[in-house]
């Protein structure tokens, strides 16, 4: 089986859908007669189909309509596609995985009544993007390699599991700090995803911006990941991928042992 | 009863007098008109704290002024625990931070009062954070137990609150995550205080704004508050 590598190339995102075998084991025992026991190792090629979704350039990929036109497509696609084994991750070049709605934007507009407008309407793009992406028939990945703020933060945290670079990078809700209210389905969100309540608070009411290692502490679901400098995830070309990935290396690439494992474990979805 | 003075751009107050500071009809209007104070001289950037004088900060509903009877339709702890739910609301939709500065024992319906604060500092040397219905046998009203419920974070430390009745010291509620920092002694409780209120003063945060976030972030709850209003068997 060919790994095979479809980029889509759509305005400021690239969605590549990856897939190839790996290579998985696991033993059953079976006692032939009374004293003595066969093990059986199994070995079985599973396909496994990577989605990895990047913001790209290096800006701070705020999220505009047209951005959000194109993430929607990216992830419908996605899940047509989506098979047994299928996993997203969602990840950003530079030094931002997303600082949220695109405000310049909306202040360009003509008169207060027009920027008004301009906010709510990016407001309700985003909503169903973060339908979509709780509703996806696959384990979704948030590997933020930046800073993620406001509608950004609700971005990565619309995912299943959230890595983060221990490193750099802050997962922060400015609303506060800017004189913003949220919607409520930012509030309804943070309520699912934040255990704890005066993790709670500190996230919204008091806007703090939490590194890996507090997100950790303060139960925001997040693994660490080892410092994930640059861009390291690399295609090892055709043929079987084995696991673990060897020279797994970086957020991204956590991102895909993850995935591994999810498949390994046996994590599987009806779409 | 209760005084409230500004220092700067902090509002304090006090629950003055060293009794037992039962949150008694008397005692609530004087909460109550303090908070209304607060809310029309609250400019730009300021914040409350809530502290007592002496042993407690406050033990609860005045059980003894509603004499004995079934709580659940004796009409003077239903007048207490409606009074008490409105500063409650007051509190939730206050256009500032509000900091609970905790120099002694809060139970039952005290405890209530000061979980409502976005921020509780308490003393470490002395004084219980305590929710003693299961104690005393009496039931806790479903709006208190949503408050409880909004404040107090992972499954088990809610269970230890309402379910086991736990005397949380200042160290045992920081480790639960209803205490933001622990204090020697009263004076240095109230300056602890002082100092996260200054420190939230810096971030320049426009009150109304904060209202509102913190009225979205406790939406669930402001609507377990009114329900009891229309609930025909009212309970407190």
């Amino acid at each position: 089986m060919d790994p095979h590598t479809q980029p889509i190339p759509m305005l400021h995102l690239i969605v590549e859908c990856i897939w190839g075998a790996i290579l998985g084991t696991h033993s059953t025992s079976q006692k032939q007669s009374s004293n003595q026991r066969n093990t059986h190792h199994n070995v079985h090629v599973r396909e496994a189909r990577r989605n990895i979704l990047t913001l790209t350039g290096d800006d701070d990929h705020r999220l505009n309509p047209r951005l959000m036109d194109s993430l929607r497509s990216a992830l419908q696609q996605v899940k047509e596609q989506s098979t047994r084994s299928s996993a997203l991750i969602t990840t950003a070049r530079g030094k931002f995985f997303s600082n949220g709605f695109d405000l310049a934007w909306a202040q360009s507009a003509g008169s207060a009544a027009a920027v008004e407008d301009r906010l709510l309407h990016m407001v309700d793009l985003f909503k169903p993007e973060v339908a979509d992406l709780i509703s996806l028939p696959m384990p979704t990945i948030a590997a933020v390699t930046g800073h993620a703020a406001a509608a950004g933060m609700m971005l990565a945290m619309s995912h299943d599991y959230v890595l983060m670079r221990s490193d750099k990078g802050v997962l922060y809700m400015s609303e506060l700090d800017i004189g913003m209210k949220f919607p409520d389905y930012f509030t309804a969100l943070v309520r699912s995803k934040v255990g704890s309540a005066a993790a709670r608070r500190d996230v919204m009411l008091r806007a703090k911006k939490v590194t890996a290692s507090e997100a950790r502490v303060r139960n925001v679901r997040t693994r660490l990941s080892p410092s994930g400098k640059g861009w390291p995830y690399q295609d090892s070309g055709p043929g079987v991928d084995s696991y673990p990935c060897p020279r797994a290396q970086g957020t991204v690439a956590s991102g895909e042992r993850q995935v591994y494992e999810l498949i390994l474990g046996g994590i599987a979805f009806d779409s | 009863m209760c005084s409230l003075e500004k220092r700067g751009n902090l509002f304090i107050l006090t629950l003055t007098g060293s009794d037992e500071h039962r949150l008694n009809p008397t005692l609530l209007d004087a909460i109550k008109s303090a908070l209304h104070r607060v809310r029309s001289e609250a400019t730009a950037s300021s914040a409350l704290i809530t502290t007592a004088h002496g042993k407690f900060f406050s033990n609860g509903l005045d059980l003894d002024w509603a004499k004995s009877g079934d709580p659940e339709i004796n009409p003077r702890i239903q007048l207490m625990g409606f009074k008490l739910r409105s500063i409650v609301k007051d509190l939730i939709s206050l256009p500032l931070p509000t900091i609970a500065a905790v120099t002694g024992h809060a139970s039952a319906a005290g405890m209530i009062f000061v979980v409502s604060h976005d921020y509780v500092v308490m003393r470490r040397d002395r004084g219980f954070l305590y929710m003693s219905e299961l104690d005393v046998d009496l039931p806790i009203p479903p709006w208190a137990t949503a408050v409880i419920r909004a404040k107090v974070g992972p499954a088990a430390a809610l269970r230890d609150v309402l379910l086991r009745s736990e005397k949380l010291t200042a160290a045992e509620a920081a480790k639960l995550g209803i205490v933001e920092s622990a204090h020697d002694g009263a004076e240095e409780t109230v300056r602890a205080a002082v100092r996260l209120g200054e420190e939230l003063l810096r971030r320049k945060w426009d009150g109304h704004v904060y209202g509102q976030i913190r009225m979205e972030m406790f939406s669930d709850l402001l609507r377990a508050l009114d329900f009891s209003e229309n609930h025909v068997a009212s309970r407190l």
